[in-house]
């Protein structure tokens, strides 16, 4: 048998999840829905006046935001759940793979099922709230990707949480909001700062700020995936 | 850290315990299984036979005493430990999703196997599997997804094979199988610890036995000399029987 280092292990799981998903569709079609709905609705509840009254950068990135927070806590809760059905976990912890590289692969497909959910869902407020999107795109993506990180390594570090205790969304939604605020606000002020057409080094700050949560959250999820799983 | 030349001991145990809070699971467990030996576990419900294997796995850690398997240390060997051991349980430990070849092809990968799908597809063969290959395992029978299971096991060919209540659930075939599975492991030298309540298979399959109860061994011996009548009768005082089939 060959070694298989920390890398090519977190590979090896993110794999598997995104092969898991591509033969189910099951994380991103039922985001994709709520998405729409709640993006639908915010639709109508502002109108497209007030949108252009307001501008789109002080409304759409709460909109974003807050549509990506929600579908984060039911797609990621769906990662860890999977393994649970038939004691997977039990067994990808059998394999003589560093722990910390499963935790990684999880927010890794992660990471990309919503980067999926969020390229559709930028289209969508483009259309229904009427901001451009071509112009802004590469710092918008950099933002979404920056805070995306952040969002999933938490999210399935809490979600293993959540599946260790047997619960489900509500209590994943009361660790994980509170925990990822300062990184949703940073991610509503960088969105706002993009779809305004400013410079992202006018939120430096707020990036550099995230930047540094994403590295936190990292060392905090391979510190403690194990333990937590443990019984 | 260097591992230890090849030792002849597949597994020590020197008075194992485990705590889950108040509650000892396990109480200063003494076990020695050779190389290539197969013994089989038996007690009733709550007698550690679980606990006894996840600690063996090192899924769990121990809170006292003393585990070598096949002569390394888990603390400074974990990895290589791992490596050395298939665990076949209750749970199938497969993704319902994904297809028998699918499955095996991950774990392949997981535990270093050269050419994962090559492996995958040679075992499927070998558990006459192969025309299922590429179905959901969700579509399978209990019967198939436990030989699948089985194969997940064996896929990076370890020398010690646990398992833990393998013929639960299965229908009087497939647990025919599965027992000549096992007598075809240990005539090829694979070490093998298996948890059970069904006494006639745990018997047959098996170098020697022990029983657990409440935590401690209540008593030793070899299969093949075992009346198993009289060893019935006495399981049942135990409770053993009361906690699940014995033939």
């Amino acid at each position: 048998m060959i070694p298989v280092g920390f890398a090519r292990a977190a590979w090896i799981v993110a794999a598997k999840d995104l092969r898991l998903e591509w033969r189910t569709w099951e994380t991103l079609s039922s985001t994709l829905v709520f998405s729409l709905t709640v993006v639908v609705v915010f639709q109508f509840a502002f109108g497209l006046g007030t949108v252009r009254e307001l501008g789109a950068a002080r409304l759409v990135p709460g909109v974003i935001w807050t549509v990506v927070a929600f579908a984060a806590v039911v797609g990621m809760l769906r990662s860890l759940q999977l393994e649970r059905a038939r004691d997977t976990l039990g067994a990808l912890f059998l394999c003589p793979v560093d722990r910390g590289a499963v935790y990684v692969g999880k927010a890794f497909a992660n990471l990309v099922k919503l980067s999926l959910l969020q390229a559709l869902l930028l289209p969508l407020t483009a259309v229904l709230f009427g901001h451009v999107l071509l112009p802004i795109l590469v710092p918008l993506g950099l933002v979404c990707l920056v805070h995306g990180i952040g969002l999933t390594e938490l999210g399935t570090l809490f979600a293993a949480v959540t599946t260790r205790l047997g619960r489900g969304e509500a209590l994943l939604a009361v660790l994980l909001f509170p925990a990822a605020s300062p990184l949703l606000i940073s991610a509503v002020k960088c969105t706002a700062a993009a779809l305004a057409g400013e410079p992202l080094a006018t939120v430096s700050r707020w990036m550099l700020l995230s930047a540094g949560l994403d590295a936190l959250y990292l060392l905090v999820g391979l510190a403690t995936f194990e333990f937590v799983l443990e019984e | 850290m260097t591992a230890p030349a090849e030792s002849t001991e597949a597994i020590r145990a020197t008075g194992l315990t485990k705590r889950f809070g108040s509650v000892t699971a396990l109480d200063g467990v003494d076990l020695v299984v050779g190389a290539g030996q197969a013994v089989a576990v038996f007690g009733p419900n709550g007698a550690g036979k679980t606990t006894l294997i996840r600690l063996l796995t090192l899924g769990l850690r121990r809170d006292g005493g003393l585990l070598r398997i096949a002569g390394l240390d888990p603390r400074s060997h974990d990895r290589e430990i791992r490596a050395r051991i298939g665990l076949i349980a209750h749970p199938s430990f497969l993704y319902d999703d994904l297809s028998p070849a699918q499955n095996l092809e991950f774990y392949a990968a997981m535990y270093g196997v050269p050419e994962p799908a090559r492996r995958a597809r040679q075992l499927l063969e070998l558990f006459g599997l192969a025309p299922r290959a590429d179905d959901r395992v969700a579509d399978l029978s209990r019967g198939m997804q436990q030989r699948v299971s089985v194969a997940r096991a064996l896929v990076h060919e370890p020398p010690l094979l646990l398992l833990d209540e393998p013929f639960t659930g299965l229908d009087a075939q497939a647990a025919e199988r599965l027992g000549e599975l096992l007598a075809s492991l240990r005539r090829r030298g694979r070490t093998l610890v298996l948890v059970t309540h069904d006494l006639r298979q745990g018997l047959a399959s098996s170098d020697r036995w022990i029983l657990l109860a409440r935590g401690r061994i209540a008593g030793e011996g070899a299969s093949g000399t075992t009346d198993v009548a009289r060893f019935e009768s006495d399981y049942a005082r135990l409770g053993g029987a009361a906690a699940g089939p014995s033939a």
